[in-house]
């Protein structure tokens, strides 16, 4: 195990793992965390994953993790690395099983005084609008030729079908598309996996949650963003599916197989790769841009069953969207005057004021950055920032990070006594099973104002909102 | 011998079977596996019974590609695979029979990983430790 004494401290919250810690390290592994929370995850794999990371052909800097780190397969959840497209790899172990999770989030023109008395019966409609749980298909069953429209496509499909406005689009990562998606290279086995759950929600730390802002940090970003205190917003935690899954799945599989024709040796299976360049690291790319739209139209048709479901509860005045964010996924970025193919796995982007790929309207904010918390803490509304870009690639965290293992939460944890803990909190929890709700439960997990703390006090993001839940969908 | 058992991992699921061969090892694996999905397997109706056939380029492959081929299946069309039968078995190729039933998932994988993958042989037979992505 490694202890803390093998960390150089840069900063009471940066530490740094240098080079000649391991010979087959290509750059430094660094963390942003308090010591506290360092020596919390010294005893799980994180670190050594992160280590491994840092050995991967054409990373450049650092490999580096954010303070919600916990440990993954290949990669930590909490890892971002920053790989040269021209000779550097690409790795589905950098971006995970479920490509392109990300968060939307909706903001209502209601003070939450004038919907309480309607919160129950708009958290049901919402229910029986947006498929949750294990094994709920959608409201679409698509046919195999407009399935790969979508992954073609991405939101642009949605609004050609009526799901989207032009507004979500252009308040979406990427326009809710990436134009190397090819759907030819998604297998049928993908295809067959994700076809019946768009609009879907799913399982595990998944959810729709009805909240209230709780909170302004900074007035003049939440107005011109449209957010003010005691507003009613709606949160979306989800991404591309069994789909996604499956895409990431087959081409691990692929890249094993190939693994001995490369000239690089590997730490971990898991973090099987191609370099970019080759055919294998193409092929990957494009199904994973293609999975990456079905993920942002999930996320696009879960918010327009939501519109319809708050439509027949409050009537007009239509939620708008304040943005939508990928938090696993591999994307093609310039930073520093060079192209790096940026792999961010429980990360989110996190652009400054004036970047060329952020929205028109948000040019003199920066970007938002949406991060959940646990269904029984805060979630944050955060802004991009100059040193995330000089720092981070332009990255911060993604959530809060688990603290106790499912099967532990599951056992120790009490169905009752958490029902009623949500409940003094004053949150409507509406889920499928009593198992997922005990995984998900707040005890589960490390404390995100501590995470928030961390980035903010580095600058990775600056705070503009906190929401608070009050009714759940799991 | 028991046929698998589930262990801790801080995010996700690890579970460890036991064989005293190759193909009983499979069996209880991808046994671990639909217990884990359906929970109380023993009272799924089987109505179809399905070959399964995949290849590897070593062991470790086989295995990963083996569960990842049942768990594709089973979140595709919700059904659930048991009473295996292996046909042919060898390091890279596996052919085998299971039955299956139409049920619902109370849990769910999202992928079968590599990391931290162990075979293992031992004096009394071999056992298997699988984390899974959930």
């Amino acid at each position: 195990m490694i202890s803390i004494k093998q960390f150089n401290k840069l900063s009471d919250y940066l530490w740094e793992i240098p080079k000649s810690f391991r010979s087959d390290m290509q750059v430094p592994a660094r963390i942003y965390a308090t010591e506290q929370m360092l020596k919390d995850i010294l005893h799980e794999k994180a670190i050594e994953q992160l280590i491994n990371v840092a050995t991967l052909p054409g990373i450049e800097k650092f490999a580096l993790a954010m303070p919600d780190i916990h440990q993954g397969y290949g990669f930590p959840i909490g890892g971002i690395a920053a790989i040269r497209s021209q000779d550097g790899i690409i790795s589905p172990g950098g971006v995970g099983y479920d490509i392109n999770c990300g968060v939307r989030l909706l903001a209502s023109e209601y003070h939450f005084d004038e919907l309480k008395e309607k919160l129950t019966d708009l958290i049901n409609q919402m229910q029986r609008e947006v498929p949750s749980g294990v094994g709920r298909g959608g409201q679409l069953a698509l046919k195999v030729n407009e399935l790969d429209k979508v992954l073609n496509k991405g939101i642009n499909w949605a609004v050609n079908h009526g799901y989207a406005l032009k507004e979500d689009q252009e308040l979406t990562e990427s326009n809710g598309y990436l134009y190397e998606a090819e759907a030819s290279l998604v297998s049928s086995h993908a295809k067959n996996r994700g076809a019946d759950q768009l609009g879907t929600l799913g399982s595990g730390n998944h959810f729709v949650e009805i909240q209230k802002v709780v909170e302004i940090f900074d007035e003049n970003i939440a107005k011109t963003w449209g957010l003010f205190k005691n507003q009613i917003t709606i949160m979306i935690h989800t991404g591309s599916r069994g789909l996604g899954h499956q895409v990431c799945t087959d081409y691990v599989k692929l890249m094993n197989k190939k693994i001995t024709q490369y000239s690089f040796t590997l730490p971990d299976r898991e973090l099987a790769c191609a370099p970019f360049h080759s055919p294998e690291g193409q092929d990957y790319f494009q199904a994973m841009c293609a999975a990456a739209n079905f993920a942002w139209v999930n996320r696009q048709l879960i918010s327009h069953h939501i519109r319809q479901a708050w439509i027949k509860i409050v009537g007009k005045s239509p939620l708008k969207t304040i943005y939508d964010v990928a938090h696993n996924i591999a994307k093609l970025e310039k930073h520093f005057g060079k192209e790096y193919m940026m792999h961010r796995k429980g990360a989110t982007r996190s652009f400054c004021p004036h970047h060329p790929e952020i929205p028109t309207r948000y040019q003199s904010t920066g970007q938002p950055v949406l991060i959940p918390g646990s269904m029984g803490t805060y979630s944050y509304v955060l802004v991009g920032t100059d040193d995330a870009m000089k720092n981070a690639f332009g990255s911060t965290c993604h959530g809060a990070g688990r603290s106790m293992s499912r099967a532990k939460a599951k056992k120790t944890l009490n169905y009752s006594e958490l029902r009623k803990e949500l409940s003094d909190y004053g949150v409507i929890v509406r889920s499928e099973s009593v198992a997922g709700l005990l995984e998900e439960a707040p005890a589960a997990y490390k404390d995100i104002h501590d995470v928030i703390e961390t980035v903010a006090t580095e600058n990775l993001a600056k705070k503009v909102a906190k929401l608070k839940p009050v009714a759940i969908i799991k | 011998m028991k046929k698998f058992e589930f262990l801790e991992h801080p995010a996700d699921i690890k579970i460890r079977s036991y064989g005293k061969d190759l193909p009983e090892l499979f069996i209880n694996s991808a046994l671990g596996m639909m217990t884990f999905l359906y929970e109380n397997v023993n009272s799924i109706q089987t109505t179809q019974e399905e070959t399964i056939e995949v290849e590897a380029e070593d062991l470790e492959s086989l295995l990963v590609n083996w569960l990842s081929e049942l768990l594709c299946d089973s979140d595709t069309h919700h059904r659930c695979f048991i009473k295996f039968k292996i046909l042919f078995f060898s390091n890279t190729k596996l052919i085998a029979k299971a039955e299956v039933g139409n049920a619902i998932a109370q849990d769910d994988i999202k992928a079968v990983t590599y990391h931290d993958l162990k075979i293992i042989k031992e004096d009394n037979g071999w056992n298997a430790t699988v984390i899974y992505d959930i």
